[in-house]
């Protein structure tokens, strides 16, 4: 996956980052532009690289990938909520049509969900596509980037004003930092946004603010604040490295106690740092939809949904990467129209409920980040600081303010 | 604020310096046509009295007791512990009218899957029998064999005697061993998160209310066929299990100089284990060999996360093996895998996510390159159930589930 073409090679900027899910989108200037964006918001998060156990780039000794995995179902807001009352929120639609998204889907993936009149489901979608990497695409080439919207809404044309707001992405003399503006202004306005990331006609990018690829960064400089560090299991006296619980509570504003998401990168991260690997973010960067559990789903005949009833997109599947990982990007659930029953007429095996709400379906997505290592080193492995971390022992969830979101979804019912 | 697993009922050994008693059994009732809420907590309260009188030294049917035979009673039932869950069909709609529990079932309660697969990877036995679900389980452990068999009889005589309104429908013995090993001949239950986070990997959370402090309990019983293990090498063996068979040292790397891939344990660290020793045995460190990563013990912690980290997906596992009998085609036997999780769900997740269970019935890579071993088929399920494990309540855990009138 880290092969690059002569091409690519000879680029002056010398910070070589493809683009999400292997896509092919962006001409060379885009490409330069997404990779000097990845490295700003790598360079915010780490300021001292040499410091930190993430490095920027591959080096050569990272010649091994590891995974980390987690399902998109926002466990903290189902833990606040309870798992029903977080089910529903989390499909909230609102004036701006993705309140719920906006506010509470926040594992590093985002879904809308279509309903015919009778309110049941017709059809699932979700994205793990980075805003940033959005921007960039929308900045650099514009006409692509209306392409694509319309082949993810389905539309045959899109107007402009609703992807890049009152800019003309195709004026003479129309900039990169203009078109970048409009759209940001219009695709990612949080009141008022574009229907094609709404969730209305489409789903192009992530919106809520901790899935980004700054967000996704900062987590990782966390982590590395917990590498050296240990403490004395409190039961066994042994040992150990930090727990997730106990490395957020301590060291960072960046991770968030009790997702699916953050405390599992946090963990995985120390252990490998602990174990003095060079660890970097695969190339290319990004939050990948790696499968769903499909054997979960059960049609009105009892039968499992076929493969085709899922459509994976946005990024290259197993058979088209070369190092065999799956890096979708989007996903589409959908049942022919000649099946005879609907997406709500599916049942979870493993709840023996209905399908009536995205998040059940979510719960079943399983997301990963692939990390790219080198070896472990042993020498100096006691060289570490040791702490007693005075931490509850119950971990910091926030949910007054998931529950306030709660209660202005109630509110918004009437 | 209670004490992390503090209300997590007896029977599950979790704690420092706890191990899991050599003998278990459990035994699954259904509630009786007809009887209700009321019924069912007179029934559950009598069992929970008689079950702690027997720890007393007081059995039923001998009445007022000498010293001596007393102590003798004692003695035999003082290791004894008893744990009472409730399966989905306790809160059925459809199966008891009207229904039994005053709560809902909880999200992932329910019966397993008995059109076509259980889960994707583990198919049903030739022979499966549905005697591992019912409304109530009880499971019982203690040191000795006599002690679970003498409870669960006595439990049956007592339904019998004062006409309770359950009635048995299956059991299942389990023995735990003394070298820690399993049929497979490899060491078994190492990996079994650190002391202190176990409550944090057990403790059911507050939705439903009820459950808040309680467990969820998996109950698989997986029939092994073990002359399709035996035929294989021990180095295919130690590939697919991702352990040193003499030793249980994780594997580190494969040897493909001769071709074939070769398996390369961590060195022996014997007894005296450095606390950097001990953790990379429990849980062997990352690998950078894809055939190690589809390993069972890589497949089964795939995060290497702690309980603290949900997707981790970490349960606490106190499984006991079986051996049913022997016959003329070999011993019939294999293992009482029982997990202790926050959520059912965790289960669910690791049983149908490729790259974890899901596409594997025990180990090795889906998709063998060349010269690698494929993933064998060699565990079926025979019994399973879940089950709610309320917390610790007076008179009985779950007794508010069963408020009559």
């Amino acid at each position: 996956m880290c092969a690059q073409s002569p091409a690519k090679q000879q680029m002056s900027y010398g910070y070589l980052m493809q683009e999400p899910g292997a896509l092919d989108a962006l001409g060379p200037d885009g490409l330069l532009a997404w990779a000097q964006t990845v490295r700003r918001a790598y360079d915010a998060a780490v300021p001292d690289p040499l410091q930190s156990i993430v490095a920027p780039v591959a080096e050569a000794s990272m010649d091994s990938v590891a995974t980390v995995d987690w399902m998109a179902l926002p466990l903290r807001v189902a833990e606040c909520l309870t798992r029903a009352k977080a089910l529903e929120a989390c499909d909230w639609l609102g004036p701006s049509g993705w309140e719920g998204r906006a506010r509470l889907q926040e594992e590093y993936a985002e879904w809308r969900v279509l309903r015919g009149r009778d309110g049941a489901m017709l059809r699932f979608e979700m994205t793990t596509e980075l805003q940033e990497y959005w921007r960039v695409f929308a900045a650099y080439d514009p006409a692509a980037t209306l392409r694509t919207v319309a082949e993810l809404s389905g539309d045959r044309q899109v107007d402009p004003a609703e992807v890049y707001g009152r800019t003309d992405p195709f004026a003479s003399g129309s900039t990169p930092q203009e078109r970048d503006v409009g759209f940001a202004s219009k695709f990612l306005d949080r009141n008022n946004p574009s229907r094609y990331n709404s969730g209305e006609c489409s789903l192009c990018c992530m919106v809520h603010r901790s899935n980004t690829l700054s967000a996704l960064l900062e987590l990782a400089a966390t982590a590395a604040v917990a590498v050296p560090l240990e403490c004395r299991d409190p039961s066994s006296g042994r040992r150990r490295y930090l727990t997730a619980t106990e490395s957020i509570a301590l060291f960072s504003n960046a991770a968030q106690q009790g997702r699916a998401s953050d405390p599992v990168l946090v963990e995985r991260l120390t252990h490998l740092g602990a174990e003095r690997r060079r660890i970097c973010f695969d190339d290319p960067v990004g939050v990948y939809i790696v499968g769903i559990e499909r054997e979960r789903l059960r049609t009105p005949d009892g039968s499992v949904p076929p493969q085709s009833w899922f459509t994976f997109g946005r990024g290259a599947g197993s058979e088209q990467s070369p190092d065999g990982r799956a890096r979708y990007q989007h996903l589409s659930i959908e049942i022919p129209d000649d099946a005879g029953f609907e997406l709500g007429d599916l049942v979870d095996v493993a709840t023996d409920q209905r399908i009536c709400w995205g998040g059940q379906l979510a719960d079943m997505v399983q997301l990963a980040v692939y990390l790219r290592i080198g070896p472990a080193k042993t020498e100096n492995a006691d060289d570490k600081t040791r702490i007693d971390p005075a931490v509850p022992a119950e971990p910091a969830l926030g949910c007054s303010g998931i529950e306030r979101h709660y209660n202005e979804f109630i509110a918004s019912r009437g | 604020m209670a004490e992390p697993g503090s209300l997590i009922q007896e029977g599950i050994y979790f704690r420092a310096g706890e191990r899991a008693p050599a003998s278990y059994r459990l035994v699954v009732f259904d509630v009786r046509p007809g009887a209700n809420a009321g019924d069912v907590a007179h029934a559950l309260e009598r069992m929970w009295v008689t079950l702690a009188q027997m720890r007393d030294g007081t059995v039923r049917d001998l009445g007022e007791l000498s010293q001596r035979h007393a102590k003798e009673i004692k003695a035999q039932y003082q290791s004894l512990r008893a744990l009472v869950g409730f399966g989905a069909s306790a809160f059925a709609d459809r199966e008891h009218g009207p229904p039994l529990a005053t709560s809902p079932r909880p999200d992932f309660l329910v019966r397993l899957n008995r059109k076509g697969r259980a889960f994707p990877a583990l198919p049903w036995s030739a022979d499966p029998t549905s005697q591992g679900e019912g409304d109530i389980a009880v499971q019982l452990t203690a040191d000795r064999a006599d002690a679970v068999n003498c409870a669960a009889v006595e439990l049956c005589t007592l339904i019998a005697d004062d006409e309770l309104a359950l009635a048995a429908v299956g059991s299942f013995d389990g023995a735990g061993r003394q070298d820690g090993r399993g049929w497979l001949g490899f060491h078994d239950g190492v990996s079994n998160i650190e002391t202190s986070q176990r409550a944090t990997a057990m403790e059911a959370g507050a939705d439903p209310p009820w459950m808040q402090g309680g467990t969820y309990m998996a109950f698989l019983r997986l029939a092994v066929d073990l002359a399709a293990w035996r035929a294989l090498s021990r180095e295919t063996q130690e590939l697919l299990v991702g352990r040193d068979k003499q030793t249980g040292s994780g594997l580190v790397a494969v040897d493909r100089q001769s071709g074939a891939p070769r398996p390369v344990a961590a060195p022996d660290p014997g007894d005296d284990m450095s606390d950097a020793e001990l953790a990379d045995y429990q849980d062997p460190p990352q690998s950078t060999d894809p055939l190690l990563e589809a390993s069972h013990v890589h497949r089964a912690n795939q995060n290497r996360s702690s309980p603290h980290a949900a997707a981790g997906l970490r349960m606490f596992r106190q499984g006991y093996d079986y051996l049913d009998t022997i016959g003329p085609d070999g011993p019939r036997l294999g293992l009482n895998f029982v997990s202790f999780q926050s959520n059912l769900s965790v289960l669910e997740h690791v049983l149908h996510l490729p790259g974890w269970l899901g596409d594997v019935n025990f180990g090795g890579p889906s998709e063998p390159g060349d010269g690698e071993p494929g993933p064998p088929s060699f565990i079926a399920l025979d019994a399973g159930g879940f089950y709610a494990v309320p917390p610790r309540a007076t008179p009985f855990p779950g007794a508010s589930l069963f408020k009559s009138g």
